[in-house]
This record gives C-alpha cells, structure tokens and sequence, in this order.
C-alpha cells in the first residue's frame, strides 16, 4: 500500500498582526492510494482551507503536500481532479463544451478527450443533456457535470468539497456509487461532508478536525468511547467537536 | 494554448448573449436613420455620418468591451468556477492573459463587426475608403485594449459598476486634461517640483487622445506617417503589458 498524498505540518495563517488568525494548525495526514478518506468537521474547522491548499489555490503559511512522492505543483496538479462545493458553471456551454474545455486545459490530445468526454457523459448519466446548455439544468445534473470535469484528466486523485449537498436522496445515492466505481478503479478520494451517515457507508478512514486541528483519525468501525463500545460516525463526531 | 482556451470559451459568451445583438441591431437602426436621403436637409451628410457613426462604434464597442472585460474574473470567482480552473494544470498568470485574450476577442470581434457596418454605409453614400480608416480602424482596436486591461485590473479589487464607473472616467477625465498638462508643461511659469511632477503624472496617465482620429476623419485630412502610427501602436503594446504585469502580481496575491 502506497502513500499517495502526504501532508505534513501544514498550518494556514489569514490576515496579518494582532487580527491573523491560523485556519489550519500543524496538519498531519496521508492518504494511501485506492482508500476513500472523509475529511470531517464542523463549520469553520478547516476543511476547505486545507482543500484549496492540497490543490495549489491558497500557498500554505508553512509546511509541505507531496502528491505521489513530488512536491505540490502544477505538473502534479494534472494528476489531481478537484469537484468544489455547489459551482454554478458558465451557463452558456452545454456539458459537452464544459468538458472539452476543462480537458483543453489538461493538455488531453483532441481523439483522448473526444472518447473521455464521451465516456464521462455517459458515466455520470448526462449524455441525453449534452447539447443543452447548462443554464437549463437542475442542481442535480449541475453536480454530475461538476463531478464529470473532475475525472476529465483520468486523476490519480479526486478532491471533493461537500459533493452531495443540495442534492436529492436519489441524486446522493448516484453521487455515492459513483465514488464508489471511481474507488473500485484503483483511484484515491478525499471528500469533505457534512453527510455523516454517508460518509460512514464509503470512507475506509475518516478524520474529524477542529480549530485547523485532526482531532481523531480512523476507520469509521474503530470508532470507539472511552468505554471501549463501538459508536456510530455521527455519535462519535457530535462527542468529539462539542468538547 | 492555455492561454488561447481560455480565450476562445470567453469569446463564447459573446456569441451566446443577446446583448451583442441588441447593440448590433441599435447600430444598424442608427446608420439606416443617419443614411436617410432627406436627414434634416443637410448637404455634405457624408462628414456628419463620418463623425455620428464612428462615435456611436465606438461607443457601442465600448458598451460590450467594458462590461464583459469587468466581469471576467468577478465571475470566476463568485461563481466558484476559479476553483476548478485552478485546480487544472492553470496559473493565475494564465488565468489573467487568458481572460484579457478573451476580452480583446471579444471587444475586437464586436468592433469589427460594427465598423463593417459603418464602412458599407460610407461605401453606399459614395464614400471613398483610404489608409486613414484603417488607421481609425487600428487605433480604435488600440483604444479598446487600452481599457479591456485598465478593466480587468481593477476587476480583482473592484465590484463590476465601481470598475466601470471608474475606468470611464480615467478615460474621459485624462482624454480632456492631457491636453491641458502638456500646455501646463510648455508655460514657463512652473517651478522645478511642480514641473517635475506634473511630468511624471504625463508620462503616467494612459493617453487616450493618442487614438482618437475623428476630426482627421471627418475633415478628409491625410493619413498619419508611419512611424507615428508605430509609435503609438509600441506606446500601446508598451503601456499594457506593464498593467497585465501588475493584474497578474495582484491576482497572485488576492484570496480566493
């Protein structure tokens, strides 16, 4: 089992002088490749500051990101796809031209992206809409097309910032499995959510923060109180961050 | 390449909006009702259509170039549609060429368009087509890039109706007072520090008269020599690439 992504002492200060305040304190993780890890956390715990520190937009205050061995760059960044939170994407291009774009931007040769758009559209249920522009979508068919331009460099890695939110149980649960098909295809994810019980059923290791710091690290079935009993995700969590 | 895709996706939206065809039909009804045989009486109307129709291109021009310019990176960024771009093997460097590539396409493409307009009604009134228009033609382009990169930078610190605001009155106030710091400059009865420094304010203030060839037009005057028309075009490219420099280091450094 190989280490895919390693963080180590990141810290993330905002603002200067008597008004800084530090949003990610002396973070420590690593993800090993094919797991699903949930980066969980109350509202203002840290989590999308680390996000958009793994994927190159805020320069971290001190310490390192190393994706599979190499330091955080933009060449490392082809091998990393990244699905922000509710993006409401240009309303003038239909998926298809979303996608081609997005892949443009990778570099993917015309015939590659010709077949992944394709491929994609197909995945995420979209390809009856690939035409229409996506200012006629639901949020729904929104986040499947922001899902399908996150896989549009075939990632090593998949970042996600709260994936399901606003999304209907039926859409959820589509959003679920296909993590979970891009999990079975040798790919790594980390997602932050506020969807415990989801995050329960998918993650092979989840880690709670608070304040910019990992409070508890583990496998969701080895959460256990101080009595020894086995708790659920969202028990263990609501314990954890009220203290 | 990166550059180029940003671009070209940008220049979609103008295709797609129905703001460019709105003004483009606003133009064709003005040119139509300037290119009416009983136009108030007026013999020579050919000078007066010259002067109208150049301006209201460039005003209309003007009317799409700054909007869509202001808008690209507030747009990014509101929209959360930033994120994944940078997440793509992108800089914000790129990010910022590319959206200022895009604005010059789309201002250049909507410029060109309208001035077509503007030169077949010439043509149909019996105008003869020489160097000077193209020359109005390059300078107006000039102009255009002039604002599209004034526009953008101000888009990373201000709100979209501030930045407009703001860069039409750099242009109008420096238009009308270069004019007059230079006549200031020449007078004799400046001291050394004041002199000094309405110098520096000359050379820093983006020179919009430059460009303006309207009178030239109109009047049926002779082409500008080449090496004016160079050295303006080198002014231009000069003066740009050292605003895009500083919207690059300032996008560099703002939170996203």
């Amino acid at each position: 089992m190989s280490t895919i992504l390693d963080v180590s002492n990141l810290t993330v200060r905002y603002g200067k002088g008597p008004d800084q305040k530090t949003a990610v304190d002396n973070l420590n993780f690593s993800l090993i490749r094919g797991e699903i890890y949930g980066f969980l956390g109350p509202n203002g715990a840290g989590k999308t500051t680390t996000i958009k520190s793994l994927i190159g937009i805020l320069a971290p205050s001190s310490g390192s990101i190393f994706f599979s061995g190499k330091p955080a760059s933009a060449i490392s960044r082809t091998s990393l796809g990244f699905m922000p939170e509710t993006a409401a994407y240009y309303w003038y291009l239909t998926p298809k031209e979303l996608l081609f774009f997005y892949g443009k931007l990778c570099g993917i040769d015309k015939k590659t992206l010709s077949d992944r758009v394709e491929k994609l559209l197909d995945f995420v249920k979209l390809s009856r809409h690939k035409n229409s522009y996506l200012k006629t979508f639901s949020k729904g068919m929104l986040q499947k097309v922001s899902f399908a331009q996150a896989l549009i460099n075939d990632p090593e890695i998949l970042i996600l910032d709260e994936p399901t939110t606003g999304l209907d149980p039926i859409a959820r649960m589509e959003m679920r499995d296909a993590l979970l098909d891009f999990k079975h295809a040798g790919k790594t994810i980390l997602f932050s959510s506020h969807e415990l019980s989801e995050v329960e059923i998918i993650s092979d290791r989840v880690s709670i923060i608070k304040n910019g710091k990992i409070l508890r690290e583990a496998a969701p079935g080895e959460l256990i109180n101080d009595k020894g009993e086995r708790m659920s995700l969202e028990k263990y969590f609501f314990d954890l961050v009220k203290e | 390449m990166k550059i180029l895709t940003i671009a070209l996706f940008s220049f979609k939206e103008l295709v797609r909006k129905k703001d460019f065809y709105v003004l483009f039909l606003l133009l064709a009804g003005l040119l139509v009702f300037l290119f009416s045989e009983s136009f108030f009486g007026v013999s020579d109307i050919i000078r007066y259509l010259k002067d109208i129709g150049l301006s209201a291109v460039l005003f209309l021009s003007i009317a799409i170039a700054l909007p869509f310019s202001s808008r690209q990176l507030p747009a990014e960024i509101e929209s959360k549609t930033i994120y994944p771009l940078l997440s793509k093997p992108v800089s914000r460097a790129d990010v910022v060429i590319g959206k200022y590539a895009g604005s010059l396409l789309i201002s250049f493409g909507a410029f060109t368009l309208f001035y077509a307009v503007f030169l077949l009604a010439i043509i149909m009134k019996g105008g003869h087509i020489g160097v000077l228009f193209m020359q109005v033609y390059l300078f107006s382009l000039l102009l255009l890039a002039v604002l599209c990169a004034f526009s953008l930078l101000f888009s990373i610190f201000l709100t979209i109706s501030a930045n407009i605001t703001i860069t039409l009155f750099l242009y109008i106030l420096t238009y009308w007072f270069s004019a007059q710091i230079k006549s200031l400059l020449l007078s004799e009865d400046l001291n050394k520090i004041a002199g000094a420094l309405l110098n520096g304010v000359y050379y820093l203030i983006p020179h919009f008269e430059f460009y303006d060839l309207r009178v030239r037009l109109v009047h049926g005057w002779e082409a500008l020599p080449a090496w004016i028309v160079s050295s303006i075009a080198l002014y231009t490219v000069i003066y740009i690439a050292a605003i895009l420099f500083l919207a690059v280091r300032v996008f560099k450094k703002k939170n996203l």
